[in-house]
């Protein structure tokens, strides 16, 4: 379920919460352009599949350097969102993996270290950053 | 808390398996995504930067969240922050034109009824009223933009980014 939260623009308090579901939105791609090749990058937008003023974006949430960081996102975004699936191997995700009933099962199954990112060095880290992104790079290219 | 179980309108990549996906909107520059086929990645937005808090246990295990990343995430700023530079340009703009108005009544009382006095007092009783508001309404407006801070959140939300 995605929420829409609105607040009055005077007063900043909240005037109505909508809550619609996920799979209602369409996603698009939005290159970003400009008139000198200076800025490269793109938004991955949702669209409401009836109501157009119903959007959301990665706006806020990320800020891609290249169209392949935005596809990564969307894929992101849709293992997050399934409930069959469990949540992306991210360090931001990992303090609450055993809290998603698939995640969890799937940890106990491959046998996932629950520290995995927590105990890593600083090379380390920056060796599975590395091989990340060209993961990204190779499956997007 | 852990729950086994989830929502009816929880989302599934299966649910694409028997429902038509919706027709794409007429969207110029805009690229319709397909759902499913997995990569299984993560993009740099939440890998770069993130070693420092990764280490900091009271942020790691806290409440889950991270120190927000600026390089990594933009923040639009969006509300009533306009509001303060419109007070600032505008109330500068109506206190200058209200004194030059002023001093423009002035010499028009001195140009045209210099010997007269009650000429001259009608002149600047008639315009009283228009110069003192156009006066008040500049010096509130640079008033507001000159409150203490926290007083100030109430009418203007917060001038700085977070």
């Amino acid at each position: 379920m995605i929420t829409f939260w609105q607040y009055s623009w005077l007063s900043g308090r909240l005037k109505s919460k909508k809550s619609v579901n996920f799979m209602e939105f369409i996603p698009y791609l939005q290159p970003l352009v400009s008139p000198t090749p200076t800025s490269t990058g793109c938004n991955i937008i949702f669209v409401h599949k009836d109501d157009k003023s119903l959007q959301f974006s990665s706006v806020g949430l990320a800020n891609f350097t290249s169209i392949a960081d935005g596809l990564a996102w969307w894929d992101f975004i849709q293992c997050y969102m399934d409930v069959a699936e469990p949540l992306p191997n991210a360090p931001t995700l990992e303090v609450c993996r055993h809290l998603d009933p698939t995640t969890a099962k799937h940890d106990v199954a491959i046998g996932r270290d629950p520290r995995y990112w927590r105990d890593m060095s600083e090379q380390e880290y920056e060796a599975a950053e590395q091989a990340m992104a060209e993961k990204v790079a190779r499956a997007f290219h | 808390m852990q729950q086994d179980y989830y929502a009816a309108t929880a989302y599934e990549y299966q649910y694409w398996k028997t429902t038509p996906m919706p027709e794409p909107h007429q969207l110029k520059g805009n690229h319709p995504l397909e759902f499913g086929d997995y990569a299984r990645v993560v993009p740099s937005t939440y890998l770069k930067g993130l070693y420092a808090s990764l280490k900091d246990e009271g942020i790691a295990e806290d409440d889950g969240l991270f120190q927000f990343n600026h390089q990594c995430i933009r923040t639009v700023t969006g509300g009533r922050a306009w509001l303060g530079i419109l007070c600032q340009f505008g109330g500068s703009l109506l206190v200058i034109g209200g004194t030059a108005i002023v001093i423009g009544v002035l010499l028009l009382s001195l140009y045209f009824a210099f010997s007269d006095l009650k000429l001259s007092i009608k002149i600047i009783k008639e315009m009283a009223p228009i110069i003192g508001c156009i006066l008040i309404v500049g010096l509130v407006f640079l008033g507001l933009v000159r409150l203490p801070p926290l007083t100030q959140t109430i009418f203007l939300v917060r001038l700085v980014p977070l």
